[in-house]
């Protein structure tokens, strides 16, 4: 079963507006010196253009990416291990969330549906997630359990922003901290999407 | 002057009700706008913008419904199935929206409305009443209709205001019982699973084999874990059919009366429900089948657990 075009398409175009803001607010802070998570901003970034990539099937150098995420989930495990730990540097959660995300992003990389003679990562780069919903999708459990983060993730985001600016915002003068959460809720139901038309 | 910090210190108590029970409630609001989210992408799996849904889950729905019931489903099913691109993505963005919205606190309100008046129409026009009146679908199933649970839930997380809040603290025995009151909410508490303990014992639940092919067409699609689950209980529901039929009757039948017992009588009851709630989500509807690319929603489970969830007594609530 394939996804419609018009659908991957505008989701494509979505996700690369959001990556062309989140690379916009790491210019941006730089020129005014606002603050902004540039790790955040910036693995967002690289998750629009991927994920764009992912759904039109223009996605050059499954490994580079596969590579990309892993390095960011890294990353952000390492900042939540030192916020559990009690090392000050930042939130826990946000950081949690983060290394959720870029796991998605690596697990649907490496394990899209397998086709005859093809890699998986082979699946996803030549095909697209027009084209998933082909049987043999690796740990389809992960995909379900990753769906329903990327909803409650979602809810969150929303209630949250809606509640009042987080404190970190307030104190630390985050650049439009209210786009950022809608970049957030956008990029997560595409992926909560792309992870469900895998299965 | 001298009942001044005694009345202080009452409103300090109510206002230590309050809260809990006001952040309780947006939980389970969250809890329905996930819900809402869920159905929202899976109406834009692909098969969704095939003529394949109105044809193969909308018009089947009509079968076996009084002409008044059915007529009104068979227009709907052939005017999405000439128009499914448009009539699908209206359909879905309409969901997320919905799911949106009622996370988005200052439109909670309307956008609980709203949820309560779209899924009334999806249990008619899209789940033909949920099988109510063909008797074809028991609880295991998904009856009286995921859809119906979806407008039930959202009156009763219906949100009160801070004042609201307060000042019923004293007389609120549960969430559920926040804007249409203890009685009207016990009535609906009984309703629906006097509802689900007849709808167990329909001819299509009771039947000798009706269980086991519900699990083994449920395996089908799942995950493996899921499906050897599946599996198993098929293997030890067959020709059991009337015995499960009999015994989840007996369950729904003793959730029902739970409330108007005492405090005790009724967390056995919600304990109850919500266990019988994740056993229906997982072992006879696999998450909804979700993992089948043709499921609209994750099922009746979460939504009976979420239920069972805004009658659990509140500490510190009314008399019981």
């Amino acid at each position: 079963m394939v996804m419609p075009i018009w659908l991957s398409d505008g989701l494509a175009v979505a996700m690369l507006t959001v990556a062309a803001y989140c690379a916009s607010r790491l210019v941006v802070a730089r020129l005014t010196h606002r603050s902004t998570s540039y790790s955040i901003d910036a693995v967002h970034t690289a998750m629009g253009v991927a994920m764009a990539g992912m759904l039109t099937a223009r996605l050059v150098s499954t490994t580079t990416w596969v590579v990309v995420f892993a390095m960011a989930a890294g990353w952000f495990g390492f900042r939540t291990v030192r916020g559990l730990v009690g090392v000050p540097s930042g939130a826990v959660g946000p950081h949690m969330r983060h290394l959720v995300t870029s796991g998605a992003m690596v697990y649907m990389l490496v394990a899209a549906p397998v086709a005859a003679s093809a890699s998986p990562s082979a699946v996803v780069a030549t095909q697209g997630m027009g084209a998933a919903g082909t049987p043999g999708v690796q740990f389809p459990t992960v995909a379900l359990l990753l769906v329903a983060f990327m909803v409650g993730y979602t809810v969150m985001v929303t209630d949250r922003t809606s509640r009042r600016a987080t404190e970190q915002c307030a104190t630390e003068q985050i650049i439009a901290p209210r786009s950022v959460a809608c970049c957030q809720v956008a990029m997560n139901l595409t992926m909560g999407y792309m992870l469900l038309t895998m299965l | 002057m001298a009942a001044t910090p005694r009345l202080r210190a009452r409103g300090a108590r109510l206002t230590a009700i309050a809260l809990p029970a006001a952040e309780l409630r947006r939980l389970l609001q969250l809890g329905l706008a996930g819900l809402w989210l869920f159905d929202g992408i899976l109406q834009l799996q692909p098969y969704m913008f095939t003529t394949g849904f109105a044809r193969q889950v909308l018009a089947p729905a009509a079968s076996g419904n009084p002409s008044a019931v059915a007529a009104p489903m068979s227009a709907i099913a052939r005017l999405v199935s000439h128009h499914p691109v448009p009539a699908n993505a209206g359909f879905a963005a309409f969901q997320v929206g919905l799911g949106l919205a009622i996370a988005w606190r200052p439109t909670v309100r309307a956008a609980l409305a709203a949820s309560i008046v779209w899924a009334l129409a999806v249990w008619w026009l899209g789940e033909g009443l949920g099988g109510v009146l063909t008797g074809s679908a028991g609880p295991l199933a998904g009856g009286p209709g995921a859809a119906l649970l979806y407008a039930v839930l959202a009156v009763l997380v219906w949100p009160l205001g801070p004042a609201e809040e307060r000042s019923r603290a004293g007389d609120r025995a549960f969430i559920g019982a926040g804007r249409i009151g203890v009685p009207a909410a016990r009535l609906t508490w009984l309703g629906l699973w006097a509802a689900l303990a007849g709808l167990a014992l329909t001819r299509s639940s009771r039947s000798a084999q009706g269980v086991h092919d519900l699990l083994v067409g449920m395996a089908g699609g799942a995950p493996s874990w899921l499906a050897a689950i599946d599996d198993r209980a098929a293997a030890l529901a067959a020709h059991r059919g009337l015995a499960i039929a009999v015994a989840v009757a007996f369950t729904c039948t003793g959730i029902a009366i739970s409330a108007f017992g005492s405090r005790a009588a009724v967390r056995a009851g919600v304990v109850a429900a919500a266990t019988l709630g994740a056993v229906i989500w997982v072992v006879a509807q696999a998450f909804g089948g979700i993992a089948g690319g043709q499921s609209t929603d994750p099922g009746s489970g979460p939504l009976l657990m979420l239920i069972a969830i805004a009658y659990w007594p509140l500490a510190g609530g009314g008399q019981w």
